[in-house]
Formats: structure tokens, C-alpha cells, sequence
């Protein structure tokens, strides 16, 4: 799959469109007034530049040359004023078109930010046992909305995927709501957006967005717990898991670690990126994440471990089976 | 440049009262920002009111309202020989008599920050018990800075009335002053309604 | 109380007087000098209450603050100019972006343009020093000592580091453990307390010293635009006063006014702190616009074009400015209804600055340019904050605003708006002013170098920026990946910081070097038409010789024989000044300037050093106050003028 982009230039969902179009008339416009203030200055520049050198100041009382200067000024500051209430008109339009979605059930995720990573819930209101615990990665199907519901568990955080909306910041206290349709599929990268301490610039997270077969085929295998391993390697790395510091954090259902204060794992392998978006999520890299998390991100608040050889090997075979 | 006289100010007054003088500007002005100061108390005071569902918040008593009329009563008389020594000053009386007013001023500001430290208990709450306890607790408290900075001026002020050398312009100090402690009382009062009064109406 | 009676008018040209003498002027200015001389050495200059003297002190300050804020500045470009760049960490690039706003905003922006004023409003309204002269000098060192105070905790590794604007709770006691923003509430304290000083002082100044004649409808358009400032930070800089204070206590003393679990909001703090701070963008802009007028005025030879309509628009500005704040919280769950309003007013307040824009340009027509180094950083100005203006009614439409919020683009727009309508407005000020305050021209040559690498670099670093925001590019991120594609523009915006590094250096370049050979300026080698280019350059210690009396917008223009009108009678071997009547400046009564006293200082080192110890201990403020009323006893305790009235005592 091609790298993602971030960016608000490339719309994949109505939001971001209407979005675009009200920019393209916001710049044309403003350049428009730029052209026509900078035109009016350097003329006035050059012209007055040219008066005779003798220069009489009594010219600039003279009346009817005021009058006719008060007029141009006063044309100018109407021209503004009437640019100003198009662009009210215009502005209220287009945040009127994005305050509703469009009809159908909509999918609802809840967010729940956290330094410096997403904890990600679908919960089911007619199943409640049926809730996908994820992190950092948000699937959803194409073509039909998506209604979050977020909140932060300790400072303000900021949730933005450019192609898709705009951003809507999660703060401790309140909940904050929001919602988006991806109209084309795709993976579409978004990053906090509220300076969150340490670790702001690498907490970024994927909306992947696929047809909807194949998300309720993700759902599906999201709901299940983790499969047991049966592999010797992967039995040793889940005792590993379960009896190192790993359990503390980091809940993977089915196990006896139930702990939510870090992602949780239960189908890590099934996600592209670890450490919210900093690096592919291949066996090297979830290692050199494992040994010492301070060195890829300082400051996030999983501490180093320094497994032997043996033991890194075995836990990497186990959290490879967590699909 | 060269320089022609149109006018000699030699023989102007060297002291002025009210508007005309500096030092109530520089009063005026101070007011403008410790009352733009107790704006925003009163706005964050309104602001948190709207994050809990009862207000006080439920298992705090609402605040007493035996002792703390008695202080408004007290501050609003205190008005009073402050508006009597600002009216000696602008007589230029002597200055025993205007810091005898004064003077009697500083007790009713004495009785204000005494009765004050019962206030505090009338809230039944702790600055740091919650967010109600916060805001009442520092309401309270940036009024009271205001009624020790005031009293002490005022004590000071009489001092100088009483020591000496006084000159004309110490009148005009002794009338600021007084405006200053209008703005201690008046501000008093709208706080007194918010914290004391408000929860039970709000 | 009027005293026209009192004074003889002189309206029958028999009494007058008649000229002065040479011998009558220097016996004046002999007397004047020896009365109004501070004496010279360390502990002269410690104690100076001139109001030259402090506000080139602050000027000074400031543009060191703005060198380092630069450096930030500098280092943070260089990190960003690569992807995974390890040139800074996260720790210290959180330290150095809150260090950069901090300073800029802080201890650059807001004192530069009042010490401006503070020097150039007494000149230009004929008094002889401000209002309250041993009040501004604590303010200077209030200031001094707060920036102090920053910078050696940054140094030590304990700046702080949750943004200039401190957002909660990531700034509060669970979030930020240790003192770093502790001393970020208490350095806000050391500011707050020299911005407000600056304020009264100016207010003061302007209402009760004006030169006789010079009524409200007769002062420079740099008066009202410091006059209006000045409002403006009385009623702003409570706001962050009060919340400052509240963070404080918050971590200090355990209050809850930030903690959702007791009840309090973390968008208590953003209204508070955004309630002060989208006013203090004006408090900073409206002190240049009053220097471009002044400026474009002389460089035109044309008076201002609608002087009534430039003073509305400064004074509405200064109102529709206080009912903005909500823009910087768009991306909040605040309802839709409420936040419209705020784009409505955000818009609005492009309407009179736009009067102000199209009244130059109707005065540039009319008049006849002279492009002196000042005047193209005038023209600048006009150029890049138009840019700026324009983004920032882009980003007060809500829709638009959730993409760019956050993100590059304000970056992008503030500095648009502060470097071109700030600081090239201040730096054409500075060449304009210069010859006034030193005595010596600054090198038009130099000038030109400067003015064109500023303009190019400026451009460079911050216009690619609009395109990272869109492109996706966050704020205050120490580092991004390689596939962003955020490398190239980020690299050209880094040479561009270094484009204005060099025009820097070369106006520092500059200032040296005119300060030692720069050619004699005069006293009005511009030929202006205001009162302070009726004095010497650089202006002796009492200003003018004699107080002025105005009969127009522009005194030295109107006195075209030469001959300026005066009064005569003040003493000379007092500090005296003339007082006047706040609508129509008729001479009411006369002032005595506090002279040069140790004692501003000594509250400052006091008080400050409570403050100091607040940041630890809440026994700070009650040790300041005591601290505060001991020194303050001394400070007014009457020291008697032989001489002036003294009624009977006892």
C-alpha cells in the first residue's frame, strides 16, 4: 500500500471537500484583496513620486480634491465590508453543510486520548461484550458515517486526519463529538494536534478505510479474543508476557493480563505501525521498541527492558500470533 | 527654534483635587484593573457554577450569611468618614482633623478584616476541598489584599496628617484615598451577592 | 478648575514680553540642566526616574530578548529543517518553543512598543517626564528582573515547556511535576506588574501633561494609538493576571480551579488566558500603526489623510479586539451558535483596520514619498501584514479553521501579522527615531541591506509555511518522519531564518558603528512636524526648553517662521511641570517630578525576590507584602519642598 499522506489538500470524505472549495474561495478572494490594495499602494507610490518637486502644500486642502479622496476611501471600506459579509455568508453555508451528517446509521467509535498514543472502542449497544479494544488504528467502511465520541484521560489532546475534517480537541472533563465519511478507500494518517507534552510530534494514528465487507470482516476477528499459541516459542513468549512487567500496562483478552493503562494488545499484529504511528510494525522494530521505548520516543512512559536474547525472541513469536 | 512667550504659569495653584490631579489617575486607572480582576473572578465563579450540579456542591452547607452581613454593614458605614475626611481635605482643614477622620476610617477597616477571617469559616469549605471551595476562597482573599492595602494606607496617611510635614498635595492624597476605599466597598458588595447571596439563588 | 484669570494671556501684543534673549534662554538652560542632572556612575544610573533614561533601558533589554528569541528561533529551524533531525530533543525543543513565544511575546513584543512610547509620548505631548517617575522605574526592573528570571531557569534546565500559553491540564500539577511553570506563572507576574505600570503611566501622562493648546483632537496619531495600547492592557492583562494566578494555586496549594475532578476546566484557563491574550496582539499592533502614521506623515510631507477616522479606528479596534478570543478555541466543544459570533467580530475588525490602510494610501497619493530606509520598512509592513491580515480572515471561518488550527499555517499567520505588522513597522520606527535618540543618523546604505534581507528572509522562512499546515504539518513538534514530505519546504524555510539572521546582524552592524560615526543629526534632520524634533538630539534631560503651546495637528509645520509658541514661569530649579485640562489641555496647575531616588529598585530586588519565592512557598506573597508596604512607607513618606504652601499643622 502507497505511503500516506496528511494533508488537507487531498480530500477523501464530503468534509474535507467542502472544506477545500470554502479555502479556494477564501485564497482567491484574499488574493483578489491583496492585488488590488498592494496595486493601489504602488501606484500611489510611483504617481506621488512624479509630483513636481516645488511643491505646494497647500494642495492638499484644497476641497475638492479632499472630497473626492474621502469618497475613494469610503468606496474602499464599503468594498471590504461587503467582501467581509460574502464571506460570512459564504463561511455559515459551508459550516452548516458540515454540522449534520448525512442519513444512515452511523458507525460510533469512542476515543480516549492518552499520552501520547489513541485508545481506539467500538462499543455495541445491543452487545456489550462485543466491544473492540484497539489502539491507534481506526478502520471503517467506506461510504457510511462515522460518529466519535471522545474524551481524554489526562491533558488536551487533538484528533485530525486532515483528508478526512477538520480537528475536534479531547479534553479531560468534557466529551466532544464529531463525525466524518471516508468516500474513498484508503489508509489516511492523522497526528495530535494540541501540544500534548513529550511525545506531541509522534502521535499519530491510521483511518483505514475499506469496503464494507472486509470491516465487518475486521471487526469480526477484532472482537474475538487472542488466539492461544501453539508453538512452543510463542507459549514461552506468552509466559514472557504474562509473568515480565508487560501484564502491568497492557491488557490482551483472553490472558490474565486485563491492565488499560497502555494499548492493548490483543490483535497487535494485525496493526500496520507501533508506537501510534512512529515506526512499521515489523519484528525488528516492535524488538528495538521492547528493549528501550526511550530511545524511539523519550519521554513515553514504558520503561525499558532488557530481555535476553532468548526471551526477546520468544515474546516477539507470541505477540506475532496476536492477529 | 526660537521661542515666543504667549503666557506665564508661574502663578498657577501647585495642587489640584479630583480629575485634575495625577495621583487620581494613576487611583482610577488601578481601580479599572483590580476591578477588571474581580470581573473575571466573578465570570470564572459563574463559569464553574455551570460544572456542578448543585451549588454549593452537595455536602457543603451554604455559606453563612449571619456575620458576613454584618461586614457588609460595617463596610458600607466605613464609607462614611472616609467621605467626611475627603470633604475636610478639599478644605484644606487642618490635617488633625482630616486624619482624625481617617483614623476613624481605619477602624471600621480593622472591624472589616477581623469579621473577614470569620467569612472565611462562613463558607464551610477549604480552598482546596473543590473548585467552589477555589474560587469563594480566592474571592474572598484578593478582596481582603485589597481591605489590608487600603487600611494601611489610610493609617499611613493619617500618620502623616498627624506627624507631619504635610503639604497641600497630602490633601489630595487624603482625598484619593478615600475613592480608593469607595471601590473597596462598592466591589465588596457585588462579591458579597455573588458568593453569599448567589447560591441561593442560582 | 479652570485658571485663565490666572495666567496673563498676553493677548494684547503690548504685554507681551517679547522674545526671549540668547543670554535669558541659556541662563534657562543652564539652570534646567543642573536641576534636572542625575550625576553620572553606576549608582547614578541605578537610580535614574528620567523616563529616557528608563526607556532606553528597556529598549535595549527588549532587542537583547528579541536576539535570543531569535536564537530559539534558530535552533528550532535548524531541527526542523530535516526529518528526524537529533539536533535537539523532545525536552529541550518543548523548553526552547515556550522560551521563543514566551520571550517574543513577553518580553520583547509588549515592552518595546511602551518604552517606545515612554520616551516619545512626553516628548511629543511637551512635558517634561511621565506622570510618576520612580513607578516607571520599578516597572523597568520588574520587567529586567522577570526575564532574568526565565532565563536562568532555562539555562538550568528548568524553562518552561507547555507553550507560551500554558494550557492546562498539561501545565498543571499532575502534568508538568517540578517548577518550571511555576516560573512561568511568576515571570508572567514580574511582566504583568511592568506592562500595567507602563500603562497608567502613559494614560496619565497623556490626560494631564499636554502642552496648552493641544487638545485631544490635536495629538499625534502615535499618542492615541499609545493611548488606546494603553487601555487595552488595563483591562487585558488582569485576565492572565487572575489566571496565572489560579495556575499557581493550583499547583501550589492544591486549588482546583483546572481540575475536572473537583469540579474545575480546563477551558477556564483557555478563556482566561485567550480573554488576555487576543487582546494583547492589539496592544502589541496598535503602537506600529501609530508609528507608521507618524512616519508616513513625515516621509509624505502630507498630513494624515481622515485624522478623525484613524482615531475611531484605533479606538474600535482596541473594543472589537476584546470579543475575539473564541477564534483560538474553534476546535473546543463550545456551542456552534456562541463561536459564530466570534467569526462574525473576527471579521469585523478587518473593517477598521482596512480605514486605517486606505487612509495611508490616500495619503501616500497625496503627498510626496521620500524612500528612506524607514520608509520601506513602512512599505513592508504594508506588504507582508496585508498577507497576514488576509490569512487571518481565512482562519476566522470556523470550517476552515479546524483543518489550519494548530497547525503551520497559523504559524505562518502570526508571524505575518507580528514581523510585518510589528516588528518591520518597529524596525522603521528605529530609523526613523534613531537620529533623535542618539544624535546620529544610522546608514541609509546599511539600511537598505537590512530592510531587503529582512523582507526577502522573512518571506522565505514563513510563506512555504501556509502549504506545510495544509499539507498536514502540526505545531510545536519536535520532529517528523521522512515520507511526510514536509522535508524540502521545511529546509527553504530554514534558510530563510538565516536570511534574517543576517539582516539582523547588519542593523546591529549598523547601530554600532552610527553610534560612533554616524553623521550629526540635528534636531530635525527629517524636517517633521512634531514637538519632539522641537529639541535637541538627543533631547536634553528636561525635553523641551519651554513647555510648547499647539494650535494644530502639526506644530512645527504650522510654525513655519521658526517661532514656536511657549510659556514661561515654570521654575527651573525644581522638577516642575505644567499640568492641563484632559479635553482642551488649558493650563491648570504645576507638578513636581519625583526625582532620582535608589528606592524603585529596592522594591523591585525585594518584591521580587517574594516573588522569587513564591514559586516555592506561598509565604512569598505574604513576605512581598510586607516587603511592599515597608519599602512603599519610605517611597511616600513626605519629604517637605520648602518653599510650596504648608497649612498649619496641628
Amino acid at each position: 500500500m502507497t505511503v500516506p499522506l496528511q494533508s488537507a489538500l487531498d480530500p477523501g470524505g464530503p468534509k474535507a471537500a467542502a472544506i477545500l472549495h470554502l479555502g479556494w474561495f477564501l485564497l482567491i478572494t484574499a488574493i483578489v484583496a491583496y492585488v488590488l490594495v498592494t496595486v493601489a499602494l504602488l501606484y500611489a507610490l510611483r504617481r506621488a513620486t512624479h509630483r513636481p518637486a516645488a511643491f505646494d502644500d497647500s494642495d492638499f486642502d484644497e476641497p475638492n480634491r479632499e472630497r473626492g479622496r474621502v469618497r475613494w476611501v469610503a468606496a474602499a471600506v464599503a468594498a471590504t465590508g461587503l467582501l467581509l459579509l460574502l464571506f460570512i455568508f459564504v463561511d455559515v453555508t459551508t459550516a452548516r453543510s458540515l454540522g449534520s451528517p448525512a442519513v444512515g446509521e452511523p458507525l460510533r467509535i469512542d476515543v480516549v486520548g492518552h499520552q501520547w498514543w489513541w485508545e481506539v472502542k467500538y462499543p455495541d449497544s445491543a452487545n456489550p461484550q462485543n466491544i473492540v479494544e484497539t489502539a491507534n488504528e481506526i478502520h471503517v467502511p467506506v461510504g457510511r458515517t462515522v460518529s466519535i465520541k471522545m474524551t481524554s484521560s489526562d491533558v488536551i489532546h487533538s484528533f485530525w486526519a486532515p483528508n478526512l475534517d477538520g480537528k475536534k480537541d479531547l479534553i479531560p472533563g468534557h466529551e466532544t463529538r464529531t463525525w466524518f465519511r471516508a468516500d474513498s478507500a484508503g489508509v489516511y494518517r492523522g497526528q495530535c494536534a494540541e501540544f500534548c507534552g513529550h511525545e506531541h510530534a509522534k502521535m499519530a494514528f491510521f483511518i483505514v478505510a475499506e469496503p464494507p465487507t472486509q470491516f465487518e470482516h475486521w471487526l469480526e476477528s477484532q472482537r474475538s479474543g487472542a488466539a492461544t499459541p501453539t508453538d512452543s516459542l510463542a507459549q514461552q513468549g506468552e509466559r514472557v508476557f504474562l509473568s515480565g512487567s508487560c501484564a502491568m500496562c497492557h491488557a490482551i483478552s483472553g490472558t490474565s493480563a486485563g491492565s488499560n493503562f497502555g494499548p492493548d494488545l490483543t490483535h497487535l499484529a494485525s496493526r500496520r505501525t507501533i508506537a501510534a504511528g512512529t515506526l512499521p510494525n515489523d519484528a525488528s522494530n516492535l524488538a528495538g521498541w521492547i528493549i528501550d521505548p526511550q530511545i524511539i520516543k523519550p519521554g513515553v512512559k514504558m520503561p525499558p527492558h532488557h530481555l535476553d536474547p532468548g526471551s526477546l525472541q520468544a515474546l516477539l513469536a507470541y505477540l506475532a500470533t496476536l492477529k | 527654534m526660537k521661542h515666543r512667550p504667549v503666557a506665564d504659569v508661574s502663578a498657577l495653584p501647585d495642587h489640584a483635587f479630583g480629575y485634575h490631579a495625577p495621583i487620581w489617575w494613576g487611583n482610577t486607572l488601578m481601580i479599572f484593573i483590580e476591578g477588571a480582576a474581580f470581573a473575571i473572578l466573578a465570570a470564572s465563579y459563574f463559569y464553574i457554577r455551570w460544572n456542578f450540579d448543585a451549588w454549593p456542591p452537595s455536602r457543603t452547607p451554604l455559606p453563612g450569611l449571619g456575620l458576613s452581613s454584618i461586614n457588609l454593614l460595617v463596610l458600607a458605614l466605613s464609607a462614611a468618614p472616609f467621605w467626611n475626611a475627603a470633604r475636610l481635605a478639599q478644605r484644606h482643614e487642618r490635617p488633625v482633623v482630616v486624619g482624625a477622620w481617617l483614623a476613624f476610617g481605619v477602624l471600621f477597616g480593622i472591624a472589616a478584616i477581623v469579621l473577614r477571617w470569620f467569612e472565611f469559616k462562613a463558607l464551610h469549605t477549604r480552598w482546596d476541598s473543590n473548585a467552589y471551595g477555589s474560587i469563594t476562597w480566592t474571592i474572598l482573599a484578593v478582596h481582603l489584599a485589597h481591605l489590608l492595602a487600603g487600611t494601611i494606607e489610610t493609617m499611613l496617611i493619617a500618620l502623616v496628617m498627624f506627624v507631619g510635614p504635610v503639604e497641600k498635595k497630602h490633601y489630595t492624597d487624603a482625598a484619593v484615598m478615600a475613592v480608593y476605599w469607595y471601590f473597596i466597598v462598592i466591589s465588596w458588595f457585588a462579591l458579597y451577592l455573588i458568593v453569599f447571596i448567589g447560591p441561593r439563588l442560582i | 478648575m479652570a485658571h485663565a484669570n490666572a495666567i496673563p494671556a498676553f493677548d494684547d501684543p503690548d504685554d507681551r514680553p517679547g522674545m526671549l534673549t540668547a543670554n535669558e534662554e541659556d541662563e534657562t538652560w543652564a539652570t534646567l540642566t543642573r536641576t534636572w542632572d542625575e550625576g553620572s556612575g553606576l549608582w547614578a544610573w541605578l537610580r535614574s526616574t528620567n523616563h529616557k533614561s528608563i526607556s532606553r533601558r528597556y529598549i535595549v533589554t527588549a532587542i537583547v530578548f528579541f536576539m535570543l528569541g531569535g536564537i530559539e528561533a534558530g535552533m528550532m529551524r535548524v531541527q526542523l529543517s530535516r526529518p528526524e533531525n537529533s539536533y535537539i530533543g523532545p525536552d529541550l525543543y518543548n523548553q526552547i518553543f515556550t522560551m521563543h513565544g514566551s520571550t517574543m511575546m513577553f518580553l520583547f513584543a509588549v515592552p518595546v512598543m511602551e518604552a517606545v512610547g515612554l520616551y516619545f509620548v512626553p516628548l511629543m505631548i511637551g512635558t517634561r517626564n511621565v506622570a510618576f517617575p520612580r513607578l516607571n522605574a520599578l516597572g523597568y526592573w520588574m520587567y529586567l528582573f522577570g526575564g532574568v528570571l526565565l532565563y536562568v531557569s532555562f539555562f538550568y534546565n528548568t524553562g518552561p515547556d507547555a507553550g507560551w500559553f500554558a494550557y492546562v491540564p498539561l501545565a498543571g500539577p499532575a502534568y508538568s511535576p517540578g517548577k518550571r511553570l511555576d516560573i512561568w506563572a511568576q515571570m508572567i507576574t514580574f511582566t504583568e506588574i511592568a506592562a500595567l505600570i507602563g500603562a497608567v503611566e502613559i494614560v496619565t501622562t497623556v490626560f494631564k501633561q499636554r502642552a496648552p493648546g493641544m487638545s485631544l483632537n490635536r495629538i499625534p496619531l502615535f499618542v492615541w494609538a499609545m493611548l488606546v495600547s494603553s487601555f487595552m492592557i488595563i483591562f487585558a492583562l488582569p485576565a492572565i493576571v487572575v489566571s496565572s494566578s489560579m495556575l499557581a494555586m493550583d499547583r501550589l496549594i492544591d486549588t482546583h480551579f483546572f481540575n475536572p475532578a473537583e469540579g474545575g476546566d480546563a477551558l477556564l484557563w483557555q478563556h482566561l488566558f485567550w480573554f488576555f491574550g487576543h487582546p494583547e496582539v492589539y496592544i502589541i499592533f496598535i503602537p506600529a500603526l501609530g508609528m507608521i502614521s507618524s512616519i508616513i506623515e513625515t516621509f509624505t510631507r502630507r498630513r494624515i489623510f481622515g485624522y478623525p477616522a484613524m482615531v475611531l479606528s484605533l479606538i474600535s479596534t482596541a473594543f472589537l479586539g476584546f470579543g475575539l478570543w473564541v477564534h483560538h478555541m474553534f476546535a473546543t466543544p463550545l456551542p456552534q451558535l456562541g463561536q459564530s459570533f466570534f467569526t462574525a467580530a473576527s471579521a469585523a475588525i478587518a473593517i477598521p483596520t482596512g480605514v486605517q490602510i486606505f487612509c495611508w494610501i490616500a495619503t501616500i497619493w497625496s503627498g510626496r514619498p521620500r524612500f528612506t530606509t524607514s520608509f520601506l520598512f513602512v512599505i513592508g509592513f504594508f506588504l507582508l501584514f496585508t498577507i497576514g491580515g488576509l490569512s487571518g480572515v481565512m482562519i476566522a471561518s470556523i470550517p476552515f479553521d479546524l483543518q489550519a488550527h494548530d497547525t503551520f499555517f497559523v504559524v505562518a499567520h502570526l508571524h505575518y501579522v507580528l514581523l510585518g505588522g510589528a516588528v518591520f513597522p518597529l524596525f522603521a520606527a528605529f530609523y526613523y527615531w534613531f537620529p533623535k535618540l542618539t544624535g546620529r543618523m544610522l546608514s541609509e546604505r546599511a539600511g537598505r541591506w537590512n530592510f531587503w534581507l529582512f523582507f526577502i528572509g522573512m518571506n522565505v522562512t514563513f510563506f512555504p509555511m501556509h502549504l506545510l499546515g495544509l499539507h498536514g504539518m502540526p505545531r510545536r513538534i519536535y520532529t517528523y518522519l521522512p515520507e511526510m514530505g514536509w522535508g524540502n519546504l521545511n529546509m527553504i524555510s530554514t534558510i530563510g531564518a538565516v536570511i534574517i539572521i543576517a539582516s539582523v546582524c547588519v542593523f546591529l552592524g549598523n547601530v554600532w558603528i552610527s553610534l560612533r560615526r554616524g553623521v550629526p543629526a540635528g534636531d530635525n534632520p527629517w524636517d517633521a512636524s512634531t514637538l519632539e524634533w522641537a529639541t535637541s538630539s538627543p533631547p536634553p534631560s528636561f525635553n523641551h526648553l519651554f513647555i510648547p503651546v499647539v494650535e494644530g495637528r502639526d506644530p512645527l509645520w504650522d510654525a513655519r517662521d521658526g517661532e514656536l509658541a511657549v510659556v514661561t514661569g515654570l521654575r527651573t530649579d525644581r522638577h516642575e511641570g505644567l499640568l492641563t485640562s484632559v479635553m482642551d489641555a488649558e493650563p491648570e496647575h504645576r507638578y513636581e517630578f519625583k526625582g532620582p531616588t535608589i528606592l524603585p529598585l529596592i522594591l523591585a530586588v525585594f518584591g521580587g525576590g517574594c516573588i522569587v519565592l513564591a514559586i516555592f512557598t506561598p509565604w512569598g506573597v505574604t513576605l512581598g507584602a510586607i516587603a511592599a508596604f515597608i519599602i512603599l512607607t519610605c517611597w511616600f513618606w513626605p519629604t517637605i519642598s520648602p518653599d510650596y504652601d504648608t497649612p498649619r499643622t496641628r
